[in-house]
């Protein structure tokens, strides 16, 4: 495949905390290419989000910060860049919607007006046209009545109305990648599907790249190409949706679908144990202690095998060199 | 609802005012001594007491006089001052504008330098800046500002001389009086060294006056903004790609503004209040001097004038406030 | 125990405290610490400057202001004491009878409550101090009466949220009589905000009988209360201006040192309080 419009490479990101430094996000590799969607799946406090905030350079100060790797966009690395250019960069070419559509809009200003401010930053507009453009845009997202509802504030809104004008306002200038960080995970289920129907069919229209993070390996499945699965800040098997559903390699993966509610089974099987604690990692592959294939070499740090062409998984169990 | 709470409102303050007027006459009746005797002097002659007593009505039920001291209130009637015999609510109104003037100078110190403080402590969390002001802060709310007043005078007026000690115009300089806040009038008469002079009166007594309110606002924009700062919305902002700036000022302040709100219009009573000791210090011709020298010189028909106005001023002030968080609030101007 | 190691390790709070230690030890050993009497005139020594011999120097009685400020120490902190006393007892006890009985009870408090509010602090204890008589024991009242309605108003809103806790109402349908319920358990629980807003009073407190001293209807001469001192240092404050200075700075030494203090309580004690 041609380069990568997103290409982050070897990405740590840590946190100072009371009781130490903590690393979020370890190791990451991931390439989104243009016109893709690439689901970043994994528990909450993997390190999924954090990794999304490191892109945009919006990690919480000064707690957070990224101690190594190279975030190449468009071939510029991200984390070289000045502050001003990557304000140019947000919003703009790179822009994220957030999980909570109820506590991501500012309550003191209309939705208009937090569209239109986007626009004016970016695009250059006059008042008017980027009045108009943010009327156009809660219609691109399905808003009935846009000219009216322009002037509402957000808690005039329902979670799903919410959503949709984060979207408007995310995709207003039409950026290349859009990063959604649990669009859909506060919203109803027939909500849900709405939402993701409408960042897919956008996605086709605006002709951008999605890094869709989620836990749920059901919105995955309805919109992905690609998939990162990440377990305790690290990268644990990366492959096409198809192969993934297909073909799960890694423990976890196993795990994650296993836990999948099905409807012909009335038990859930939830992955046993618990989240290993950031703080202390065992050594070698983080998710031994849960994992039912176990074995004597999962105490070193296991490498990344291929087990098809272009599947990817991070586990001792495929090492067909030491079996 | 905003027409329904409108509504709630005033009858909350008219009850307010009512307590406060019955309260106001009810322990000025417990003042030890006779009010007929006190204007007399001690060598009166009884029928002349009885006289005076039957004048001011204070023969009738208790209950009576009150009704038509409540009467006379209404019709903006608040007695005569013994000791100038002129009406006190004349008295009252001169004086009221020059507390005005003070406490308006000092409201505009203490939003601005708090507000300035309270920002950029939130901001610059934990530098230098932010514990040096949050520690002047916490000087400043425990400054005794009679004491502080004295220090600045002794500071400016005595040992470099730039500044006078007190009063609000030099002698020998004058403003026709439009709107009885001489800053203005001397503005509006274009008379450029009674506007500086009276700027220059001006200062200690309002920077005096000034400490209280701008160390707590400082204290509660700060603690406010550090609250909103953490909120979704700020990141989406950021994520925006809006400028540093921007994010503060639109996007945080904004919101961080309303307890300042709150704050700023509670400190305009202890304002009020500061009031009676700032114009003590610095002889500033205003209300909270009059009602002290009034005490002292146990004229209470004005003592009387005084505490109502003050008690309506402040009562006023608190709906004024819940009006602007309206103003400021979306969330309860507008309902679905 | 854990709060407490808190409020140490709260640099601020400790300083306070420091500060009101300080200050406690000045009262209680002030006849062995002051160098001079605070009360004999030594008119042959007026107005004079600070010194090897009087550190603050003397006032226009030729009295030593050192042994003055020392002196007043204990004036303050009775002043602070009282007050607060006089406020917090029938403060706590309104705000218990309005919290938990409601109605209209509870309306006719707060509303009265509501009226004592629409005065400025410091008017309305001018204003009862007059009406009272100038003196050291009616500037406590005054000041004590004045911030009732504060005490009560912290005491109601802590009944109203307890009173919703299932334990209180537990205790309820199991027929305990509404005096131990009160005492033992809803009193008890409110206890929190009372300590860290009496902190706070005993500063506000101190602040405010020192303003009515130095308008001249606090303590009499020749008291030594740092208001009156002040108040007699202002007329002095073009020759002299140490007369007035010292007690100005005791006074804010002593209130800063109660609001770190509560301040630091505030923090340990009850988090939910810290925006207010």
């Amino acid at each position: 495949m041609n380069t990568p419009l997103l290409n982050i490479q070897g990405l740590v990101t840590q946190f100072s905390t009371r009781r130490g430094p903590v690393t979020a996000v370890d190791g990451l590799d991931l390439q989104l290419h243009s016109g893709q969607t690439l689901g970043l799946v994994g528990e909450s406090g993997c390190g999924k989000s954090v990794a999304a905030l490191s892109i945009m350079r919006l990690l919480p100060k000064p707690a957070g910060r990224v101690a190594k790797g190279r975030i190449l966009f468009e071939g510029r690395d991200l984390l070289e860049v000045s502050e001003a250019d990557m304000r140019r960069v947000r919003g703009n070419e790179i822009s994220m919607i957030f999980q909570e559509p109820m506590t991501s809009l500012n309550p003191v200003y209309t939705v208009g007006f937090q569209i239109y401010e986007a626009l004016q930053k970016h695009r250059k507009l006059s008042r008017r046209q980027a009045g108009q453009e943010a009327v156009n845009m809660l219609q691109l997202v399905g808003i009935p009545e846009p000219a009216a509802r322009i002037n509402d504030y957000p808690h005039q809104m329902s979670g799903g109305m919410r959503q949709r004008v984060m979207i408007a306002m995310a995709l207003s200038c039409r950026p290349k990648v859009m990063i959604a960080d649990e669009p859909t995970t506060a919203l109803d289920v027939t909500i849900q599907a709405q939402i993701l129907d409408l960042i897919s069919r956008l996605k086709q229209e605006i002709g951008m790249s999605v890094l869709l993070i989620t836990h749920d390996l059901g919105v995955v499945a309805e919109t992905c190409q690609q998939v990162l699965v990440m377990y305790a800040g690290r990268a644990v098997e990366k492959a096409s949706a198809v192969d993934l559903f297909e073909k799960p390699a890694h423990p976890y993966t196993l795990g994650l679908f296993a836990s999948i509610p099905k409807v012909e089974d009335e038990i859930l099987h939830p992955i046993s144990g618990v989240v290993p604690s950031l703080y202390d990692l065992p050594e070698g592959c983080a998710f031994q202690d849960r994992c039912a294939y176990r074995q004597a070499q999962c105490l070193k740090r296991p490498p990344w095998i291929e087990i098809s062409p272009e599947h990817w998984v991070c586990c001792w169990r495929y090492d067909t060199h030491h079996a | 609802m905003p027409i329904d709470y409108l509504i709630r409102r005033l009858v909350h303050l008219l009850i307010i005012l009512f307590g406060v007027s019955v309260l106001v006459f009810l322990m000025l009746r417990m003042i030890p001594g006779d009010p007929a005797q006190l204007l007399l002097g001690e060598f009166a002659n009884p029928e002349e007491l009885a006289g005076l007593r039957s004048q001011l009505g204070l023969d009738k039920s208790l209950f009576t006089q009150y009704w038509i001291y409540l009467k006379n209130v209404l019709q903006g009637d608040l007695g005569i001052s013994i000791r100038t015999e002129i009406p006190v609510a004349q008295e009252i109104f001169v004086r009221l504008l020059a507390t005005l003037e003070l406490s308006l100078a000092a409201m505009v110190i203490a939003t601005f330098l708090g507000v300035a403080a309270g920002v950029i402590s939130a901001v610059k969390q934990y530098s230098i800046f932010d514990y040096a002001s949050m520690f002047l802060a916490l000087v400043g709310v425990s400054m005794p500002i009679f004491w502080l007043g004295l220090m600045l005078i002794y500071l400016f007026s005595v040992k470099f001389s730039v500044l006078p000690m007190m009063g609000r115009l030099s002698m020998g300089l004058d403003v026709p009086s439009w709107s009885g806040l001489v800053v203005v009038d001397s503005l509006l008469a274009g008379n450029v060294p009674a506007f500086l002079d009276s700027l220059k009166h001006l200062l200690l007594p309002a920077l005096t006056l000034a400490t209280i309110p701008t160390a707590i606002v400082a204290r509660i924009t700060r603690s406010s903004m550090l609250e909103i700062q953490n909120q979704d919305y700020v990141r989406t902002a950021r994520a925006k790609g809006l400028s540093n700036l921007v994010v503060i000022l639109r996007h945080t302040l904004r919101n961080a503004f309303l307890p300042v709100v709150t704050v700023l219009g509670l400190n305009l009573g202890l304002l009020l209040g500061g009031a009676v000791l700032t114009e003590t210090i610095f002889s500033w011709p205003g209300l909270g001097r009059y009602v002290v020298n009034s005490l002292m010189a146990r004229d209470y028909a004005a003592v009387q004038g005084c505490i109502l106005i003050f008690a309506t001023l402040m009562v006023m002030i608190n709906l004024l406030v819940d009006f602007l968080y309206v103003v400021l609030d979306p969330r309860i101007r507008v309902h679905d | 125990m854990e709060t407490i190691q808190d409020l140490f390790r709260n640099k601020s709070a400790a300083f306070g405290l420091m500060l009101v230690a300080l200050i406690v030890f000045t009262a209680l050993f002030g006849p062995m610490l002051a160098p001079y009497d605070p009360l004999i005139p030594a008119p042959l020594d007026r107005l004079q400057g600070m010194s090897r011999v009087h550190f603050f120097g003397t006032d226009s009685l030729g009295r030593d202001i050192f042994s003055r400020v020392i002196f007043g120490s204990r004036i303050s902190l009775m002043i602070g004491g009282i007050s607060v006393a006089i406020s917090l007892v029938p403060g706590t006890l309104l705000g218990l009878t309005a919290g938990y009985f409601g109605g209209w009870l509870d309306s006719l408090i707060m509303r009265f409550m509501d009226i004592l509010l629409a005065f400025p602090a410091i008017l309305l204890a001018i204003f009862i101090t007059a009406i009272l008589g100038p003196n050291l024991t009616n500037t406590m009242i005054a000041v004590g009466i004045v911030y009732i309605p504060h005490y009560a108003r912290i005491v109601r809103s802590s009944v109203l949220s307890l009173k919703q806790q299932l334990f209180v109402q537990a205790i309820g349908h199991l027929g305990g009589s509404t005096f131990r319920i009160l005492g033992k358990h809803i009193l008890p629980n409110s206890l929190p905000p009372i300590i860290v807003y009496a902190t706070l009073g005993m500063g506000t407190a101190v602040l405010q009988a020192a303003a009515l001293g130095f308008l001249g209807l606090g303590a009499q001469p020749p008291q030594p209360e740092w208001g009156a001192m002040l108040s007699e240092g202002r007329k002095y404050i073009q020759l002299a201006p140490h007369v007035a200075a010292f007690p100005g700075l005791a006074i804010l030494l002593l209130v800063l040192g109660f609001n770190l203090f509560g301040d630091g309580l505030r923090d340990t004690l009850d988090p939910s309080l810290r925006s207010q």
